[in-house]
């Protein structure tokens, strides 16, 4: 059994819900997709960009290079040192700040994901400027195939985005946007379907066809990569308090779950 | 350490290769890392003409980052350029085509766009390429 100490919220009633095993049995019997959990036991965050060599642990200020992820082994790795986003504490809460010029952490080699998947994220955008990602593994840095964009915003609302192999892009918005304050966004890109929701909320779900896409891809927070080099774009300027992004659907009661744990991760 | 120096770097084009040759050389990660990502243009579209940096320095690296352009080019002791696939001349070179502007605290857009904007260059947005 893995030694941790899981993130607690004290409900009504003096009640408190470890995400603990949630958080572990989303990662059980090696699903795919690398979650980012900065100030949990799950995650460490380092200054190096380096990955597995990254030695100085992240304190508040520092630039985070390197991210461990406890719960699968797996490494988010800024691709440059200008890249990295910065290890923020607050208010007894931990975020990444990104700054919407170069910032972003991805796995550090492909991941082959399959064909379902689901993201959540606790997330503040700065502004409602110009199209951004929070969560995205659309496309690897090398493959140039895509996959999804999960948990863009464009315009007024947030999106998920899935693809087919031909590659048709099916598209579901998730919710009304915010600048300036924290808010839960999550996603779910069923066999047939795709749904997004904000705080809880669904905005519908959106009917897919043809062949879904399991590729070789990147997983990435707080930017994309575009067009067939796989050149960087959507930077986010705002923080990421918490994401998760994973090779499979969340079931209901594990996204309404995981959406209580992003809210505490908020201070929501 | 204290990251508290806000550092935009915007390089043109032709140089951008050489200038990411020196920042690796300065330490900004390793040779063949690509730390110049946004990219920019007078228009906001494509092509980009220029592309841009910024990252947040101690007060020493800061100092090295800010003397990059003057003189034609200023250069810290103790690099050994042919490491990071320069000679002495064309890290000056390439440091001399830099704009560099550090900013004690603010925030980092607010830095990065007075930068740009004093260039006349903007950044390219994003698109739906799907």
């Amino acid at each position: 059994m893995p030694s941790y100490v899981g993130t607690r919220r004290a409900l009504l009633r003096g009640a408190a819900v470890d995400f603990g095993p949630l958080l572990l049995s989303l990662y059980a019997d090696g699903n795919q997709g690398v979650p980012l959990l900065p100030g949990s036991s799950h995650g460490v965050c380092y200054v190096e960009a380096t990955g597995v060599s990254a030695a100085t642990v992240c304190n508040a200020g520092d630039p985070v290079g390197t991210y461990r992820c406890n719960l699968t082994g797996r490494y988010l790795v800024a691709p440059s040192d200008s890249a990295r986003p910065t290890y923020s504490v607050g208010s007894g809460l931990v975020w990444l700040d990104f700054d919407g010029i170069d910032d972003l952490l991805e796995t550090s080699v492909d991941l082959v994901l399959p064909q379902a998947w689901a993201a959540a994220a606790a997330v503040q955008f700065a502004n409602l400027t110009g199209i951004v990602n929070v969560v995205d593994s659309d496309r690897g840095p090398a493959s140039g195939l895509r996959y999804a964009q999960m948990l863009r915003r464009s315009a007024a609302t947030a999106q998920a985005i899935a693809f087919s192999t031909v590659p048709t892009a099916f598209t579901e918005g998730v919710g009304t946007v915010v600048a300036g304050a924290p808010q839960i966004l999550s996603a779910n890109r069923a066999a047939s379907s795709i749904e997004g929701w904000s705080s809880g909320v669904s905005d519908g779900a959106t009917a897919t066809t043809g062949t879904p896409a399991s590729v070789t891809a990147g997983v990435r927070y707080g930017a994309s990569r575009s067009g067939t080099a796989g050149a960087l774009a959507g930077f986010l300027q705002g923080r990421i308090y918490a994401g998760v992004q994973l090779g499979r659907e969340f079931a209901a009661t594990e996204r309404t779950a995981l959406e209580s744990f992003l809210r505490a991760k908020a201070g929501l | 350490m204290t990251f508290d120096r806000s550092c935009s770097l915007v390089v043109p084009a032709a140089s951008k290769a050489d200038a990411n040759r020196l920042v690796a050389g300065l330490g900004a990660g390793q040779l063949g890392d690509d730390n110049f990502a946004a990219r920019l243009s007078a228009s906001a579209a494509e092509p980009a003409t220029h592309f841009g940096a910024h990252s947040w320095q101690e007060a020493d690296d800061a100092a090295i980052w800010s003397a990059l352009p003057t003189a034609g080019g200023t250069l810290p002791e103790g690099v050994v350029w042919g490491d990071y696939d320069l000679t002495e001349a064309t890290a000056k070179a390439a440091a001399a085509t830099l704009t560099v502007s550090v900013v004690t605290g603010g925030t980092p857009g607010g830095n990065f766009d007075a930068t740009i904007a004093g260039l006349g260059l903007q950044r390219v947005q994003a698109v739906d390429d799907f």
